[in-house]
């Protein structure tokens, strides 16, 4: 596939998600979605237009008893994490890492991270899907909470770079927002304690992380709270602020098993330019952020002796947008 | 087909192997074996003396990862149909080979490699049994979490394939959040790893139903086998205040490893059976109305009346109508039956405080949920007697979130209320929502009025579910029966469907004639 770099895709015609028709044709045409223009790394393959997807009439709705929210795809995490304070719910986690972000950009980079509460990652949170198809059809996902009603055919939206068509509205599980958070740090050579933490307390604990230190977030005021905090500081966990979000877009992300995070360090030329973004039951996802050139090859060398191991892949920003996948399914819608 | 072909192909993969053949059996009892699954509708087609529809040419048993590359091969350079086959414990037709071929059952694929299991990690092959997988991971100290009804019949490869739930879904979820990766033969031969990459193919291959390979295995999340449990049974006066407990016990963050709320019948059918006694002897009620202490003056006229219905119930399942009408009258205590399971005792009593001190139900105390845990593979196997005895029975798990699920309740209830007796439970709840476990009875003249009785009572069933908006299955999956409902969860799918298929499987061996490819009639 050619592609075409002398576009800046942030320039393009708006098209409203709330026009079915003008949407349909548009995918008819060639369509390549663009949120926020945020993922500066698009590239536009030939024969596709990029359009900069609008909602003129449809916003944010909250369903507090069902804990959901539902919003257009051009909606930002910013507007949808707004509109779910104002009923008492909380996107959580996902806001801090792309606030600026639309929901459809998101869900449609081919980059994707895992754990980041409460639902581990943006794919995760997602219920129903709204889509339309690049012939033009439309496509609605709607077996919520949980289906088994053949393969999961939002997949083939998720992480097509726009390919597959736009995505046009999309229903999250949320989280109460009335939580009381504490936040503690902890040396990455305790890990494995954090490990467990995390998968005997799922629901009640996350953890990301803050240079090479990670940091448990722990919903408080349960009896199970209090173990699992006790637990974290018997291994020298202590008090902590929020970590920061990022301050630019990382280089590469891999996700490595929990058992194999000190090789990943031990890697990496600069350790400290390494940080644990995000981390779940089995794996724990690192960034690089270099700023220099040769920083950037060194990241990518990084990322090669990172993922060595069969279970720790490539999963964000490095993986290059027209890199093949391994099984014909990827490609095929 | 040509069988000698193919045993000769496997032969020559067992001699490069160095050890014995798979085992191709063309016999007529494996062919009428493997020609069913667990449906009822076929299983009531051949209590009507029907000869089997849809044997297979063969049954190839596979010994090892090589044998399925090879068969694939064989079969797609012949175009021969291909139907992965697990335990057959499906209730929906989806092993059904319904275009002849090979059944390639993959029982014998049963490696592990729990060598990672610290970081949380092991890789189980397709074809484990799920109690023999449960079985070798806990005298490792480990659990996958998964415990369907079908347990001791069903396989990983079939679970994943049908994205199957099991009983303690709410606290470890179901087998999509279990698995975090796979290995599948694709159509042309090949190992294909679905981990990693941007494209989540192990989201498309769960839930294919054999559609698009063949899995020989995948790496799953296990935890530390948890050993100490507690649990407590509370009365819930109808079902809604008890959803309400669920709802917000789930919004604060607790995941109990257990949740099971029977609708008033189903609590009086499970409560007599829990505790051992005759079916009409109404122990449960009685034990409850002991608990709050009020209307027991009222319990003598209300066992009359019970007894009663225990006849009316065995003798007219034939008249729905009247006998759901009866059964709301007189039942109205529903059981709700909630569980913890930790794997040190200090948090499981903590775990334990903070679930059962938010719910705000009258309390049976613990044993309720330890007659549950003794007896929750039972009853589902109990259905034989009942179809022995010229009846048919089923169950229909669906699925909503929570402002919509009493909607959904009423509706389906109502709608297979004018065809079958019917009973539900709530067991796989969400912070988003919850599944009903809808269970069936019904009684006709003759085997083919029970057959189209049996149809009628589904497609009332699966419309009233679509015109909820709810999922119209939660974990048995689609098979032949669901086929027609597809759209209602996936309304446009079977446009994205058709590109997929054709681009994994160009030559339609794998499982032809299932999902958006099912004929839209019952066989
Ligand atoms: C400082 C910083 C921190 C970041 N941290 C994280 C992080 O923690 N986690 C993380 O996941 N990402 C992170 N990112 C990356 C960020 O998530 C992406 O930049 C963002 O998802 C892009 O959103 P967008 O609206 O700008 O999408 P765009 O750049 O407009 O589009 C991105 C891709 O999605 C496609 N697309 C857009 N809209 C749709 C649609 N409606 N349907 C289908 N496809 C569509 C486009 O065609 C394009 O291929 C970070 C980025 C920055 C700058
Ligand atoms: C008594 C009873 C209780 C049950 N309780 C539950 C329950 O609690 N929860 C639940 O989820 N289900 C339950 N079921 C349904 C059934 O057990 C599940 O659907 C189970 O997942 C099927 O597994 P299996 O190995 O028997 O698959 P099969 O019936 O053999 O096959 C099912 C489908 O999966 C495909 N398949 C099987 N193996 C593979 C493979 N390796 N690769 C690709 N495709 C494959 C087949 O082609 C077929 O399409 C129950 C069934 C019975 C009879």
């Amino acid at each position: 596939m050619t592609a075409r770099s002398d576009i800046d895709v942030r320039d393009a015609a708006p098209l409203d998600l709330d026009s079915a028709g003008d949407v349909a044709a548009a995918a008819r045409a060639g369509l390549l979605p663009v949120g926020a223009g945020r993922e500066l790394a698009i590239r536009v393959p030939s024969g596709l237009v990029p359009r900069r997807l609008i909602a003129s009439r449809s916003a944010v709705q909250c369903a507090p008893r069902s804990c959901t929210v539902h919003a257009p795809a051009s909606a930002t995490w910013a507007e949808a994490e707004a509109a779910a304070l104002g009923e008492g719910l909380t996107l959580g986690g996902i806001v801090d890492a792309c606030a600026d972000a639309t929901i459809g950009g998101t869900l449609g980079r081919r980059a994707w991270l895992p754990a980041l509460w409460p639902c581990h990652t943006a794919r995760g949170a997602v219920l129903a899907l709204e889509a339309v198809t690049r012939t033009g059809r439309r496509y609605v996902a709607s077996g919520a909470p949980r289906t088994s009603s053949g393969p999961d055919l939002r997949a083939v939206f998720f992480g097509a770079e726009g390919r597959a068509g736009a995505i046009l509205s999309v229903s999250l599980q949320a989280a109460p927002a009335d939580d009381e958070l504490l936040w503690l740090r902890i040396d990455r050579s305790k890990a494995a304690t954090v490990q467990r933490t995390l998968n005997r307390h799922g629901a009640i604990a996350a953890a990301r992380g803050e240079g090479g230190d990670l940091v448990v977030r722990l919903r408080t005021g349960s009896r199970a709270a209090d173990v699992a905090a006790s637990a974290l500081v018997a291994a020298s966990a202590r008090e902590t602020a929020a970590p920061a979000p990022l301050r630019s877009r990382p280089r590469v992300v891999v996700t490595t098993p929990w058992d194999r995070l000190s090789d990943a360090f031990a890697a990496a030329s600069d350790p400290s330019l390494l940080r644990i973004l995000a981390a779940g039951p089995t794996h724990v996802a690192l960034a690089i952020e270099p700023t220099t050139a040769a920083g950037r090859r060194g990241a990518t060398a990084w990322a090669q002796s990172a993922t060595t191991d069969p279970l720790a892949r490539w999963c964000a920003a490095g993986i290059p947008v027209d890199a093949p996948e391994t099984s014909p399914l990827a490609e095929a819608p | 087909m040509d069988i000698d072909s193919l045993a000769q192909t496997l032969e020559a993969v067992a001699a490069r192997g160095q050890r014995a053949a798979a085992r191709i059996d063309a016999s007529a009892g494996a062919r009428a074996l493997y020609s069913r699954d667990c449906w009822p509708y076929l299983t009531l087609q051949a209590r009507a003396g029907e000869s089997a529809r849809f044997p297979p040419d063969a049954v190839v048993h596979a010994t090892g990862v090589d044998d399925v590359v090879e068969v694939v091969r064989w079969c797609r350079a012949r175009r021969v149909p291909l139907v992965p086959v697990g335990g057959g414990s499906g209730v929906a037709g989806a092993a059904v080979p319904t275009s002849g071929g090979v059944a390639l059952d993959l029982k014998l694929l049963d490696d592990l490699d729990t060598s990672r299991a610290t970081t949380g990690l092991a890789w189980a092959g397709a074809g484990w049994i799920g109690a023999r997988l449960e079985h070798e991971l806990n005298r490792r100290g480990l659990t996958l979490g998964h415990f369907p009804s079908s347990i001791g019949c069903s396989t990983l490869g079939g679970y994943l394939a049908t994205r199957s739930a099991g009983q303690l879904s709410s606290r470890h979820g179901k087998i999509e959040d279990l698995v975090v990766g796979l290995t599948y033969v694709s159509n042309e031969g090949r190992l294909v790893e679905t981990f990693g990459g941007g494209h989540d193919l192990t989201a498309l291959l769960v839930g294919s139903e054999g559609t698009f390979g063949v899995i020989v295995g995948a790496w799953l999340r296990v935890e530390e086998r948890p050993v100490h449990r507690r649990s407590r049974g509370y009365l819930s006066h109808g079902v809604a205040p008890a959803l309400d407990g669920m709802r917000e016990l789930l919004q604060r963050g607790h995941r109990p490893a257990v949740l099971r709320l029977y609708d008033e019948f189903d609590t009086y059918i499970s409560g007599a059976r829990k505790a051992g006694r005759p079916a009409s002897a109404p122990t449960l009620v009685s034990r409850v109305r002991q608990h709050i202490g009020g209307a027991v003056d009222a319990a003598a006229a209300r066992h009359a009346a019970i007894r009663a219905a225990n006849a009316l119930l065995g003798r007219s399942l034939g008249a729905p109508l009247a006998l759901n009408a009866g059964a709301r009258r007189i039942y109205d205590d529903c059981l709700l039956v909630v569980g913890v399971e930790e794997p040190d005792a200090e948090l499981a009593d903590a775990v334990a405080a903070d679930v059962f001190g938010a719910i705000a139900l009258p309390s049976l105390g613990p044993a309720p949920g330890e007659h549950w845990y003794a007896h929750r593979y039972n009853v589902s196997y109990k259905m034989s007697p009942l179809l022995a005895a010229g009846m048919f029975v089923d169950t229909m798990e669906v699925a909503t979130d929570w402002d919509n699920l009493a909607n959904l309740y009423a509706e389906v209830k109502e709608a297979l209320g004018r065809h079958v007796f019917v009973m539900a439970h709530f067991s796989h709840a969400y912070v988003t929502g919850c599944s009903i476990y809808f269970t069936f009875a019904g009684f006709a003249a003759d085997d083919s009025a029970c057959l189209a009785k049996y149809r009628a009572t589904w497609d009332a069933g699966l419309q009233a579910v679509a015109a909820a908006g709810a999922a119209v299955t939660h974990h048995h999956g689609v098979g032949i029966m669901k086929a027609g409902a597809l759209d209602a969860d996936h309304r446009g799918g079977g446009a994205l469907f058709a590109p997929l298929k054709a681009a994994a499987d160009p030559d339609g061996i794998f499982n032809p004639g299932k999902l958006w490819d099912t004929p839209t009639v019952f066989p």
